[in-house]
């Protein structure tokens, strides 16, 4: 009896791994945990019953860039923190790579530009970057109060770095965003993310 | 003769200025990120001139610094692709931009891409006019790429390239052309067979008896925009060779994936033309529908459209008729009332059931089938002109009609209409309504016509049952008829005023046979329209079951005499098949897209009512064409009057078996077209163009993820 359960279970088990393998929308997200700027230490599992946005963060990366000196990118940022909700930016930028800068510089940078998310989380291991799959800057993760992914992939569906882009693409954080809140199913749960490599 | 040394001196300097000024022009392109030069882009031509009519073609070499990149048209997982906007002379055309064989790309954390490295060439072939005016010829590109090595500088440049009106020959760029043309992935159907297997999961690709000495293969994916795939997978299973490519949970879940197979240094465009199969996932559960519609939606909607089809304007003119039989027959008894709405409802039953045999007939020859196809051939048409005319004829009382079962109520003398009449009835109102497509009898329609048998005949017969409903209902409560007019002498007066109606819609008829065949081909049908008119005149008088004998026998000679000069008429007379006019209309589309401006593709046939009438109350509103000017809207008109390979394809993909389809193709081409309803106010058009104009287009296609 015991040997068949623990068959069972592996077999279960033998099914499962693959899937979480991947990060796959509509699955439970993955906690984590890392430093932020200051050296405090962030989990996921912190935010659980709140909506998160993970982005991922590279200042030097045109595309990033797009979204920043244009202020669309704060401008989401403040507007969701503002509602309760827990915006994340990631740096997976490995020691010398495009976009690596000590926390000091970090936040200088924050200053100058007026980023508001609710933290800058340090993952210049590429841990996380690894385990979410993360392949490009920007690239967002949105994860419901009951810790499930419910979107992944680009900020918007205008793959380009034209900041004259913004006014008129679909953006994506806020389409998933407004009908998650509303209770109403997301629109498009995975897109193809677009920016640079992640430089891990 | 000397010049003086401070002449000379200052001619020197002047031109080593002019040198340099000239060096800065060269370098003026060149993409300099702190003080390197990372991209030398040049706009080239493989010809030294221009020559009218000769294709020849145009391109941009981006010249990298040595361990850079730039994208493919899919980057891969980061990167964007370069991208061209030409500008060219009055009358000139360019084709699709043809993308070398990329290499792959792989950076730390598993990041794929499909780059360039060193340099690559992007060129298109540009179809200059007939006719050129003298004097050089300007060809811009307003190009922007990315160009990465381990960080990423995002270039643009406006280039141009000036050419004179000569010769065509080769010119100094043309063995930079023929060394990338070799690379361009071949697009003729590859000599192998590809099949396709799809689930949620992932798309398989799988290209039995692979030869397996071939260097290592590669596929470059190029998914449709809504898809989220994972990395190719290649592998060699046996003699097949295999690729595998994993589909993203929360994106479409397309059968196929088109891309680029590499081997060697060969390579195909696979999924674009050549014969493929698909086939069902081979895993045990059923395959779930994927069709947006049900078959009790398609029946449904069958219904509705048979329904709606009595509104048409084709239509209107027999139903009419049929209004004024009802008067008549409101005097006789309920049960004969009943059986002539019966047989007029079998007349439709049989053409809407006789049509779709004949469509499966087609369809089992491998031919294209649409709807209402027949109206495309002028030889139907003049069929349907000469019985339109003779059933005003008849109206008119040149003849009568009697079959063998009424003669004797005929004698009698009160004037019936047999169950045959009621039931040809049936079908001539369905003919006319077949090129009136109805609006949900579109997409109904093309649904059904890639269904099995069984449920395109059963589409077919929702059809003809919700057209003859309002009859049937009619007819089984005679009663109800009683809301009808009385019968009396304005009866006769009322038909002969339907014969006028009838000769309406036959003009529209002789107007869309001049159109397809020309003028000889009117005089041909007029002369056809004489003799039958004159064989049912002698018909009608001589032939009467009430004449002599004698009389019969000469009008049978003269009715016969008519007959046989009508059918030598028609074959010794008929005019020679017009020419038709090469309408390439996927090259015109292709040169329409590839400028930088919204375009409004109207796929309408002469036949097509509904097209003509959403044109004028629609399309041709002052509002609606001043909105066109103002937001520089590209006009492109589809004409389906003849048929066109080209056109039946783009109807198909969008899922319409005919005309009216409208299509606003937004200015960023990589978004999928508006497609509008097939039938239009102002206002639908207006608001299509803002949603064009916005390009917000959010595709929602896929299942949406459930978020609890």
């Amino acid at each position: 009896m015991k040997l068949k359960l623990a068959t069972l279970a592996l077999c279960v088990l033998g099914f499962v791994a693959p899937a979480l393998a991947a990060v796959e929308t509509g699955k439970p997200a993955k906690n984590f945990t890392l430093k932020d700027t200051s050296g405090k230490e962030v989990s996921l599992a912190d935010y659980k019953g709140k909506f998160v946005v993970l982005e991922w963060y590279n200042p030097d990366c045109p595309f990033v860039k797009k979204h920043y000196d244009s202020a669309n990118m704060q401008k989401l940022q403040a507007e969701y923190t503002k509602k309760g909700i827990v915006w994340l930016s990631i740096n997976s930028s490995a020691p010398g790579k495009q976009g690596y800068y000590s926390p000091a510089e970090y936040e200088k940078i924050a200053e100058a530009k007026k980023t508001a998310p609710t933290a800058l989380l340090l993952d210049h291991e590429g841990k996380v970057g690894r385990l979410y799959n993360a392949k490009t800057t920007p690239e967002i993760f949105i994860i419901n109060p009951e810790g499930t992914l419910i979107y992944q992939g680009g900020i918007d569906n205008k793959p380009t770095t034209d900041q004259a882009d913004i006014a008129t693409a679909t953006n994506y954080v806020r389409s998933a965003l407004d009908a998650a809140e509303a209770g109403k199913p997301v629109p498009v749960g995975t897109t193809k993310p677009y920016g640079c490599s992640v430089k891990y | 003769m000397m010049l003086p040394n401070s002449v000379k001196l200052c001619l020197r300097l002047f031109l080593i200025a002019m040198l340099m000024f000239l060096g800065t022009l060269s370098m003026a392109h060149a993409q300099i990120y702190k003080g390197k030069v990372l991209v030398t882009p040049k706009l080239v031509a493989d010809t030294a001139a221009v020559e009218a009519g000769k294709p020849f073609r145009i391109g941009l070499l981006l010249k990298m610094a040595p361990g850079w990149h730039t994208y493919w048209k899919f980057p891969g997982d980061s990167g964007t692709p370069t991208r061209i906007q030409w500008t060219l002379p009055a009358g000139f055309t360019i084709g699709e931009l043809q993308w070398p064989v990329p290499s792959k790309h792989t950076d730390l954390g598993d990041i794929d891409t499909y780059v360039y490295h060193d340099e690559v060439l992007l060129f298109a072939t540009v179809t200059p006019p007939k006719e050129l005016p003298a004097g050089p010829l300007k060809f811009r590109a307003k190009a922007d790429w990315l160009v990465c090595e381990q960080l990423c500088v995002p270039g643009k440049s406006e280039l141009n390239l000036e050419l004179l009106v000569g010769a065509a020959g080769s010119g100094p760029d043309s063995p930079t052309f023929e060394s990338f043309a070799k690379q361009i992935p071949a697009t003729a159907p590859p000599s192998f067979e590809t099949k396709w297997t799809a689930t949620d999961q992932q798309v398989t690709l799988t290209i039995p008896n692979w030869k397996s000495d071939t260097e290592a293969a590669f596929f470059f994916p190029n998914p449709p925009l809504d898809a989220v795939i994972g990395h190719p997978k290649i592998e060699v299973k046996g003699a097949d060779l295999v690729v595998t490519i994993p589909l993203f949970e929360g994106g479409t879940k397309p059968k196929m994936i088109p891309g680029v197979l590499k081997a060697g240094n060969q390579g195909w465009e696979i999924g674009q033309n050549e014969v493929s199969t698909i086939s069902p996932p081979p895993s045990a559960t059923p395959a779930r529908a994927p069709q947006a519609f049900s078959i009790f939606t398609a029946l449904a909607f069958g219904f509705l459209g048979g329904l709606i089809l009595n509104l048409m304007p084709c239509v209107l003119p027999v139903i009419s008729l049929k209004i004024f039989s009802f008067v008549r027959q409101s005097g006789e008894s309920r049960q004969r009332v009943f059986r002539m709405g019966l047989a007029f409802s079998a007349g439709m039953f049989a053409w809407f059931l006789g049509l779709a045999v004949v469509l499966l007939v087609l369809r089992s020859t491998g031919i294209e089938i649409t709807w209402a196809q027949q109206f495309q051939s002028p030889w139907f048409n003049i069929g349907i002109s000469v019985l339109i005319f003779l059933f005003a004829l008849n109206l008119f009382g040149v003849y009568e009609i009697t079959l063998p079962g009424a003669a004797t109520t005929k004698l009698a003398g009160t004037p019936h209409e047999g169950y045959a009449g009621a039931f040809f009835q049936g079908v001539f109102a369905t003919i006319l309504g077949t090129p009136c497509t109805a609006p949900y009898l579109g997409t109904t329609l093309a649904f059904a016509l890639a269904q099995p048998p069984l449920v395109l005949l059963a589409v077919f017969a929702a059809i003809a049952l919700g057209m003859s409903a309002p009859y049937l209902i009619l007819c089984s409560n005679p009663a109800w008829m009683r809301f009808l007019p009385k019968p009396g002498p304005w009866m006769e007066h009322l038909k002969q005023c339907m014969g006028f109606l009838l000769l309406g819609t036959l003009l529209w008829f002789v107007w869309i046979v001049g159109r397809q065949a020309g003028t000889d081909a009117i005089v041909f049908l007029g002369a056809l329209l004489l003799l039958s008119g004159l064989a049912a005149w002698i018909y009608g008088t001589f032939l009467t079951p009430v004449a002599s004998d004698v009389t019969r026998a000469f009008g049978t000679g003269a009715f016969v005499g008519t007959l046989a000069l009508l059918a030598v008429t028609t074959v010794f007379f008929r005019p020679p098949p017009a020419e038709k006019e090469a309408q390439n209309f996927a090259g015109k589309l292709e040169a329409a897209l590839s400028t930088n401006r919204i375009v409004f593709v109207d796929f309408t046939a002469d036949w097509c009512i509904s097209c003509k009438v959403n044109k004028r109350v629609a399309i041709n509103q002052p509002e609606v064409q001043t909105a066109f000017d103002g937001k520089n809207v590209l006009f492109l008109e589809a004409d389906w009057t003849n048929g066109d390979p080209d056109i039946t394809k783009i109807l198909k993909q969008h899922g319409r078996a005919g005309v009216p389809l409208y299509l606003i193709f937004p200015v960023d081409r990589s978004i999928p077209p508006v497609v509008l309803p097939e039938i239009l106010t102002p206002k639908i058009v207006l608001d299509a163009l803002h949603q064009a104009e916005a390009q917000a287009i959010t595709q929602n296609l896929n299942p949406p993820t459930d978020p609890s």
